[in-house]
């Protein structure tokens, strides 16, 4: 696993993850803000998030397969001990990989990583399947369907039926401990080489990959909102339970933090956190301080609001929080409203599918 | 404002609208200088976005208005509905695309229509947004995409439980509207654009783009035939039945088929054509009047006075062309979408359109009426009931 990471990197990550609710601040509209090309806004992006959270992510994940493998080889005495640092481990690497994955771009969108390491709802028969299958390399689980491999099904390989030493159950997990791995890897590497680009190369594809952010963040907004906080309520709520969707996460119990996980990358790539503007290659430009560089002060001030509000709906919130996921799903309607009606088009980005374009 | 004066403001709006906009044609002057307008319907059915989020409801008029009658929240947006016999309505959702639901409007007396039961969609199958039922009522079909490959799919239902029985691929990406012709096959718009669920709201990958029109065999799903337009940057959308065509075999209607251009040149997609007529054998566009612009975007279609309307919401009017194909004039209705043609009782058929503030009413004879429709974003469809 690549650890040698650019020191600004490690403190770009540090720094935005430290940085919580409290530190929600726009910048004021008074303080003279650089002009960012599309260039420099997706530098930014890249090396002061992206490149952070997919090395956080090859991080945990790399540490996976040791932490399976050593349930696989412990005695009866330490197996339970082992299968609960396996469990932190995978706590780890679901949070990290959430962070990453809340707002997808580039490589994320390109190969299709949250169905290859992500897909929900998970299948148990198709794990039993696979279990016996006993696939042995990365070329075995290849022919693994996506339902019975990645973070959900490892999830409920250590939750819903543990695996215990010396099983075949167990030997699976490795695998598709590995098979995380190695796409946390390829991901990190992936954003390593954007973030890496120097101003001026490649220019052309900015503008296409800033209307991308843009598409994507939108997006998301609705996917945190819907797909994961209240289409399982709902789902669940009617026709007697029978097409009940499980929240994301519920068997580990991380629901709400892979939540808090998911906001904490839109707040960031929304609204600004800090009292000034960085100088374009020394930081972070969300959204916010990107419309204030172009001179548009008016929608910038109503996204951070909005984000503000969203922000402070989204603290606390949990499954068991009906109210507080209802207070929630309201802001972030009204932000991806925003960001349709005000923010896209102010950037010149038009959404691809927008609500608002009918069909 | 009083609605009278609303009503009075909208028809002059209209009026200048009409002027500025330059519509000269003979056929639209004596529509508006007809002093009596069409009865409109009692009621129409849609999907909309209101200040409190996305509903699915039913619209009548109060007075010179249309205003919700009735209207129930639904947790993401719908797009197409659909009136089934007994009063209840079926609304699907659309990007996200999760819910299939069955629906009764309000009550006398009651605001809130009642949901009377929900389907979703599995894991990896996600509803495009038109559902419509076989001719004895006991099947529906839904169109959706298989989310693992973006292959287009068409779910057949039973119509009493909602529930899967099974599935037809329908040869494209991005299956949209389907309907039923006469000969009991169905004929489905497979609108061409790649989508994926990760992709979000992007657009990718346009260059796989592949639209085509297809018939299906409803005994089986089986293959019947698929056309394709020149031009492989035009989505097939929406669909409306016309005319019956001259020398086919008996029974053979022209359909009708709303376009949306997505050329990577915006000069290109502003000039691309909005409508495509298919007799059964040929799949061919039509062109509007030299110098009319319709920004190559149809949102519906209907088919009312001999011909056919396509809505175009980015150029703020109503596309109008005659039986035999020819351009028949531009009816200028801000973000104009939702069209529906039927006749209110003991009249003749209309056509309807909604657009943001406004929506026209405009009768065989070609008399307008104009009504006030505020603080609603229609979807692109709506249906008369009653």
């Amino acid at each position: 696993m690549k650890t040698s990471r650019t020191p600004w990197k490690a403190l770009a990550g540090i720094a935005l993850l430290a940085c919580g609710a409290a530190c929600a601040q726009n910048v004021a509209p008074n303080v003279a803000v650089p002009f960012y090309t599309a260039g420099d806004f997706m530098r930014g992006v890249y090396r002061f998030w992206y490149a952070p959270q997919a090395a956080a992510f090859a991080e945990q994940a790399g540490g996976l397969p040791a932490a399976i493998s050593a349930v696989c080889d412990a005695d009866a005495g330490a197996a339970t001990a082992k299968l609960e640092q396996a469990r932190d481990r995978w706590k780890a690497s679901a949070l990290a990989w959430d962070r990453l994955s809340g707002v997808q771009i580039g490589p994320l969108v390109q190969r299709r990583s949250t169905r290859q390491i992500d897909f929900t709802p998970t299948r148990p028969e198709l794990i039993k399947r696979a279990i016996q299958t006993a696939p042995q390399d990365a070329t075995a689980m290849e022919s693994i369907g996506t339902p019975a491999k990645g973070l959900p099904a490892l999830e409920w390989l250590l939750w819903s039926q543990p695996i215990a030493p010396a099983t075949p159950a167990c030997r699976y997990a490795l695998q598709v401990a590995a098979d995380i791995q190695r796409e946390a890897n390829t991901l990190a590497k992936a954003f390593d080489e954007l973030a890496a680009r120097p101003p001026g190369k490649d220019e052309e594809s900015q503008g296409p990959a800033m209307s991308e952010l843009i598409n994507q963040w939108t997006g998301a907004l609705e996917r945190l909102r819907w797909a994961e906080m209240e289409k399982p309520r709902l789902a669940g709520g009617t026709q007697g339970g029978r097409n009940a969707v499980a929240y994301a996460r519920s068997a580990s119990g991380q629901t709400a933090a892979r939540w808090a996980a998911q906001w904490q990358a839109l707040r960031t790539l929304g609204a600004s956190q800090a009292p000034e503007a960085p100088r374009p290659g020394t930081g972070l430009a969300p959204i916010e301080t990107y419309l204030r560089g172009l001179g548009r002060n008016e929608p910038a001030d109503l996204l951070a609001q909005s984000v503000g509000r969203a922000d402070r709906a989204m603290q606390n919130i949990s499954p068991a929080n009906k109210a507080g996921m209802t207070a929630a799903g309201r802001s972030l309607a009204e932000l991806k409203k925003l960001a349709e009606a005000e923010i896209a088009p102010a950037l010149e980005v038009s959404i691809g599918f927008s609500d608002a374009d009918g069909d | 404002m009083k609605k009278a004066e609303a009503l009075t403001k909208l028809q002059r709006r209209q009026w200048l609208a009409l002027a500025a906009a330059g519509a000269t044609s003979t056929w639209l002057k004596p529509a508006l200088a007809a002093a009596t307008a069409t009865a409109p319907p009692q009621q129409l059915a849609a999907a909309w976005e209101a200040a409190r989020g996305y509903q699915v409801g039913v619209l009548a008029y109060h007075g010179a208005a249309l205003q919700v009658s009735a209207a129930l929240d639904v947790p993401t947006r719908a797009h197409g509905v659909w009136a089934e016999r007994g009063g209840s309505l079926l609304a699907v959702a659309r990007r996200p695309g999760d819910w299939l639901l069955r629906w009764r409007p309000a009550n006398e007396g009651e605001s809130q229509g009642e949901a009377i039961a929900w389907a979703w969609a599995e894991p990896d199958r996600a509803f495009n947004g038109h559902v419509i039922a076989s001719p004895d009522g006991k099947t529906l079909y839904t169109t959706e995409t298989n989310l693992e490959s973006g292959r287009g799919l068409i779910g057949v239902r039973n119509a009493a439980t909602l529930e899967k029985s099974g599935e037809w691929i329908t040869h494209g990406m991005d299956p949209h509207e389907l309907l039923l012709d006469d000969d009991g096959s169905l004929v489905v718009a497979n609108g061409g654009i790649p989508a994926l669920p990760e992709t979000g709201r992007l657009k990718l990958h346009m260059e796989r783009m592949d639209a085509s029109l297809v018939r299906l065999d409803t005994r089986s799903g089986a293959l019947l035939g698929q056309w394709r337009l020149a031009d492989r940057r035009l989505s097939l959308r929406h669909m409306a039945w016309g005319e019956p065509v001259t020398g086919a075999r008996p029974g053979q209607r022209q359909l009708g088929i709303a376009l949306q251009a997505e050329h990577d040149d915006p000069t290109a997609k502003a000039a691309a054509p909005v409508l495509a007529v298919f007799d059964g054998q040929r799949l061919q566009t039509l062109a509007p009047e030299a110098g009319q612009a319709l920004a190559g975007y149809g949102g519906d279609i209907a088919h009312a006075a001999g011909g056919f309307a396509v809505s175009c919401p980015r150029a703020n009017g109503v596309a109008l062309w005659r039986a035999d194909g020819r351009w028949a004039g531009f009816l200028p209705l801000q973000e104009a979408c939702a069209l529906a043609a039927a006749a209110p009782p003991g009249g003749e058929t209309s056509l309807w359109a909604a657009g943001r503030m406004a929506a026209l009413t405009r009768d065989s004879r070609g008399a307008m009426r104009s009504s006030a429709l505020q603080d609603l974003r229609l979807d692109n469809h709506w249906a008369p009931l009653g």
